[in-house]
């Protein structure tokens, strides 16, 4: 795999051919804004237009979004912060703002860079903190498995839901959604013998850790992660916090066996 | 639907499955023809659909509800469609829109009649725009249009 | 209609020669009637019109000496239903079924035109077709064979010299020729953008890979008011075929799809009946031709979606998923449908092909404008008096495509703009109406050629009206992944909107341009990128409409219902009750009469003196249905 070399804002970077343009600049310590960009998934969306960037070609220069941007030779400089670059992400954000007028995230965002409120008209859409930037729908689909969420509708009209609207049936309730929702427009809820992925799933039942009896995954997580890694039982009962406890007590264990 | 209907419709979804060789790829030609058998993509056929090509409800939907050439509801028995290609539309297509509604009685974003005798639907550009404003009813293509026409147009189908 | 015969697979290309010579040979002295069958003229009644003269020719028992044909569009649909006789050369307009026999009789078996039938213009009447002015300026390549072969039988196509460019290229040129003779040609793809399809085909070439590659012919032809693609595969679909194989040989593909929506039901029954029999003759599947080359071709049915015309959307929907536009760096040549490299180009670009090899490059080249070789199929449609389908040379005027070709405007309002390359283009007005039509030329006035449809519009369109409509469109059709596109055509539909019903401030424009900006700028596809052009392109010519619209709340064009009134002048008004008739709401009162300026001293006596009708503008749902009515222009629309 050849080696490329181009600067980002006059600093010399080298990448692999092909690698994206936001992973390079983060690696780089190259801060820009990508909330539909998450670290876990494979492939990037390329959906918010938040981390654009003016990237100069031999016989191109443009603004683009650094997150689907593969380098190769051709890329001589990137400049992550012109004026032209600040606008348009702002315009962008404007438009996120006007769709989201409540969300906390998408508002601390905005102030981040210098956009108080929008100066557009709210579109009023169900799930109003949602900026559909399609990592649950991701992460539910591609990387768990499960397929209980996706996009319904196309445009403006475009949203996330449950088939039919319906608690998702096929939701295994591991919250993986609303890990990576950037806006937390996903939540798990939960009490003491339920968790509730709001707004998608019914309360499913928590299994208990035998160590401390706290709810660590609910049954359908438990039922499906046995049927994907075969029974190992096992490997997967106790809750997080205890399995890193007794994992590090085996640890202990064997290395006092050693002595 | 009925008890009945449901399984009706899914034996049919399984032999348009089967005639596409449950490819992954036909997806949406299987859906285009359950389609049009019923005018509408029954709930039991989705699901059908996505347990025999292994695709998952979500993804299902999103195809079902992404292209316009289907549609979830069940529709009226008379199908008009209204085309709201550009030549239609400045020749007057609106102002055929308004008038069916008015005439059928149908609120902004309705589609279908309460009787379920009508569904008025826009159609992008039918290809005879020579005879601009047009609207099919029924399949039949009706021309060079105004409002006026609409009340004969809609006796009719009665 | 089809005449009975076995089709075997032709071996070589001189069994392919032999073939065209006995079905010329068949087909020399016999009569053809051709009926247009293309949807303009079917919705006209064509389709009574060809079954009331097959069944003249069987009563006169000439089924042996006369063929019936239905055809493709002729292009004239203004005119329809159309009907050809050849080889008279004898043109008819406007034919109804009565008229059959009259045909049959005099025209058919005569020889000689019926003089009432024939189209008459400008106190000239017209024989044959080449007469016709509408015909006159135009240059057939690709609708060259509408109305000539049937398109459900490929022998009037291989009569016609049909896949003989094939023949030669699979036994007398390597594929790196084929492509060096569509490159020098200067063949622009016909689908929007214009890329150099040799160039495109070249980058695929040279793709090494063992995994095969893909042809695609894109027939989605999303753009609302364009119909062209469609009637070449209704009219002639093996030219579409056989420079699909043609383009595979050159780039090395043994597989391709056709993507045609499923709302052309008649296309994809033409098309799938011509795939079977070029199949059955060899010229597509195993062994074509007997050259030991194999290419077969899938149909990919799309579900109306604007956007799956993009290319990268238009590979995930035949993959059978949605069709949302994906990050375009690689190039579809390198990596497209499945990964694999792909040629993608439209329905009119394959067409081009086999003329294109059997004519040369050098006559291709000399057709056309300096970046811009060849023809171009437009539908020609909106307020001018020829609409229909036509083929001119790229580089002619505006003004020549609507006064000569068009024959001017209809109706008695003045030409305001012309409207070209779709949801993507943009309105030109009068000022450029000599301007050049071609690629480059279109784009320097704000506007492109997309894939071809042309609408005319005369005074009584608005312009911001027209705007809004588009930017409907395209938020409606926007996949909705983006910001940008997604919510930002949203926004400036919106504006765009109030503006039409008057509650639009004086910022708005200002807000207008500064969102055009960011979706053309940032946003991922195309569809994004360019939706902004029919509000750039009204803006910059059309500005002081908009502010009408804003600053004085008014529609000058008399289209925004929110903007206008209807009053009917009480002096005007003859008091015969028409509008009041119409009004679906009955807003109208009055009383039907002699209009009392008119009347005697015994009508008042008899009372049969009516009143002029008023309407009452708070019920008034201005659906113009009484402007519409009037006899005497008595209602005005302000
Ligand atoms: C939103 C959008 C819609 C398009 N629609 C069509 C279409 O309907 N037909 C078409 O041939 N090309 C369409 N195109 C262009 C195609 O993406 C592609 O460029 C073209 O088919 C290539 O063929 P050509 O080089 O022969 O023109 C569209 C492009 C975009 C961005
Ligand atoms: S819910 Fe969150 S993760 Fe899912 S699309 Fe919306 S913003 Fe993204
Ligand atoms: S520009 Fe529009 S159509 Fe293209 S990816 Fe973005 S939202 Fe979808
Ligand atoms: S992070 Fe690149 S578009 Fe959202």
């Amino acid at each position: 795999m050849s080696e490329i070399h181009f600067n980002i804002n006059g600093k010399e970077v080298t990448c692999r051919r092909d690698e994206m343009l936001l992973d390079v600049a983060l690696r780089h310590g190259i801060d820009i804004p990508a909330p539909c960009h998450h670290f876990a998934l494979p492939e990037d969306y390329g959906a918010c237009r938040l981390c654009l960037v003016e990237i100069e070609e031999e016989r191109w220069t443009g603004v683009d979004a650094a997150c689907t941007y593969p380098v190769r030779e051709k890329c001589i400089a990137v400049r992550t912060d012109t004026e032209e670059v600040r606008r348009y992400r702002q315009l962008n954000l404007q438009l996120l703002l006007a769709r989201c007028p409540e969300s906390e995230s998408v508002r601390d965002l905005a102030r981040s860079m210098d956009v108080e409120a929008s100066r557009f008209p709210g579109i009023q859409r169900q799930n109003s903190d949602c900026i559909l930037c399609g990592l649950c729908v991701n992460v539910c689909e591609n990387l768990i498995g499960a397929g209980a969420i996706g996009f319904v509708g196309r445009g403006a009209e475009r949203r996330v839901a449950a088939p039919f609207d319906e608690p998702a049936s096929q939701c295994i309730g591991c919250g993986a959604c609303a890990e990576v929702c950037p806006t937390n427009a996903i939540k798990t809820i939960e009490t003491e013998d339920e968790r509730t992925i709001k707004p998608f799933s019914p309360p499913l039942k928590l299994v208990k850790c035998p160590e401390c009896g706290k709810g660590c995954m609910t049954e359908k997580q438990l039922e499906f992660m046995k049927t994907q890694l075969g029974n190992k039982s096992d490997v997967l009962a106790g809750c997080p916090a205890c399995k890193v406890r007794r994992r590090a007590q085996e640890f202990a264990a064997v290395l006092r066996g050693k002595e | 639907m009925t008890v009945a209907e449901t399984e009706n419709a899914i034996k049919h979804t399984d032999g348009v499955i089967e005639s596409y060789g449950a490819k992954r790829c036909d997806l949406i030609h299987i859906l285009q023809d359950v389609q049009e058998e019923y005018d509408y993509l029954p709930r039991p056929a989705l699901e059908r659909v996505s347990e025999k090509l292994n695709v998952s409800l979500p993804e299902v939907l999103r195809v079902a509800t992404f292209y316009a050439a289907f549609s979830l509801e069940p529709r009226g028995e008379h199908l008009i469609t209204v085309c709201t290609g550009t030549a239609c539309h400045v020749k007057g297509a609106p102002r055929l829109i308004d008038a069916l509604q008015r005439d059928l009685g149908l609120e902004e974003g309705q589609e279908t009649t309460d009787d379920m005798k009508f569904t008025l639907r826009e159609v992008r550009c039918v290809g005879c725009c020579s005879l601009a404003p047009v609207l099919t009813v029924d399949g039949r293509i009706h021309g060079n249009l105004a409002p006026e026409d609409i009340s004969d147009i809609l006796e009719d189908c009665f | 209609m089809p005449l009975c015969m076995t089709r075997e697979k032709i071996g070589s290309p001189e069994a392919l020669n032999s073939l065209a010579g006995r079905l010329k040979e068949r087909a020399g002295g016999r009569k053809m009637v051709s009926v247009c069958l293309g949807t303009g003229c079917r919705a006209e009644g064509s389709g009574e019109v060809y079954e009331a003269i097959r069944e003249a020719v069987g009563e006169l028992g000439l089924e042996d000496e006369v063929i019936v044909m239905g055809s493709g569009c002729h292009g004239l649909c203004a005119l329809g239903p159309l009907v050809i006789l050849t080889p008279d050369d004898i043109f008819y307009p406007k034919v109804s079924p009565e008229d059959a026999t009259e045909i049959i009789e005099k025209s058919v078996i005569g020889s000689q035109p019926v003089d009432r039938l024939l189209y008459k213009t400008g106190g000239k009447t017209c024989r044959c077709q080449s007469e016709v002015p509408f015909y006159g300026r135009q240059e057939r390549i690709v609708l060259g064979l509408n109305g000539i072969v049937d398109p459900h039988m490929i022998e009037d196509y291989i009569r016609e010299g049909g896949y003989q460019s094939l023949a030669e290229v699979l036994y007398k040129y390597p594929p790196e020729d084929v492509v060096s003779e569509i490159s020098a040609s200067g063949l622009r793809g016909r689908g929007g953008g214009g890329f150099p399809t040799g160039r495109k085909w070249e980058s695929c070439r040279a793709v090494e890979t063992e995994d095969g590659k893909f042809v695609i012919c894109n027939a989605d032809e999303g753009d609302p008011g364009a119909f062209m693609d469609r009637s070449i595969m209704e009219a002639n679909p093996h030219t579409v075929i056989e420079g699909m194989v043609i383009g595979a040989y050159a780039v090395g593909a043994e597989e391709g799809y056709i993507y045609i929506r499923k709302e052309y039901p008649l296309a994809l029954n033409t098309l799938q009946c011509a795939l079977e029999q070029a199949r059955d003759y060899g010229l597509l599947g195993h062994d074509i031709l007997g050259s030991g080359r194999d290419f077969e071709i899938n149909v990919a049915r799309g579900g109306g979606a604007f956007v799956c015309g993009e290319s990268t959307a238009l590979t995930a929907s035949i993959e059978g998923r949605v069709g949302e536009p994906g990050a375009k760096h690689i190039h579809t040549t390198e990596s497209g449908l499945w990964g694999r490299p792909t040629v993608l180009n439209n329905v009119e670009t394959w067409a081009n092909v086999p003329e294109i090899i059997k004519r040369g490059s050098r006559w291709f080249a000399s057709i056309g404008s300096e970046g811009s070789k060849g023809t171009k199929v437009f539908s020609l449609v909106g307020a001018i008096k020829n609409t229909g389908l036509i083929e001119v040379p790229m580089g002619i005027t505006l003004r020549e495509i609507i006064e000569d070709i068009g024959g001017g405007m209809a109706g008695n309002h003045g030409f305001k703009a012309v409207q070209t390359g779709g949801p993507s283009g943009g309105c030109i007005p009068a000022d450029h109406l000599d301007m050049k039509v071609d690629f480059d030329s279109l784009i320097e006035v704000g506007s492109m050629m997309g894939s071809g449809g042309m609408i005319v519009m005369d005074e009584s369109s608005c312009m911001v009206d027209v705007a809004r409509y588009f930017l409907d469109f395209l938020r409606t059709e926007s996949c909705g992944k983006c910001t940008p596109c997604r919510d930002g055509t949203e926004q400036m539909f919106m504006i765009l909107d109030r503006i039409c019903r008057g509650k639009a401030g004086e910022d708005e424009l200002g807000k207008l341009e500064e969102i055009a900006e960011l979706v053309r700028e940032t946003s991922l596809c195309k569809l994004g990128s360019s939706a902004p052009n029919p509000v750039l392109s009204t803006l910059r010519f059309f500005r002081d409409e908009y502010e009408a619209h804003i600053r004085d709340k008014k529609c000058p064009a008399g289209v925004c219902s929110a903007l206008i009134e209807f009053s009917i002048d009480q002096e005007k008004c003859v008091c015969c009750g028409r509008c009041a008739n119409e009004c679906p709401v009955d807003c109208i009162a009055g009383t039907a009469g002699k209009p009392p300026a008119k009347a005697s001293e015994e009508d008042h006596q008899e009372g049969k003196v009516g009143e002029p009708f008023l309407i009452d503008v708070q019920e008034c749902v201005k659906c113009g249905s009484c402007f519409d009515v009037c006899p005497t222009d008595a209602v005005e629309k302000k």
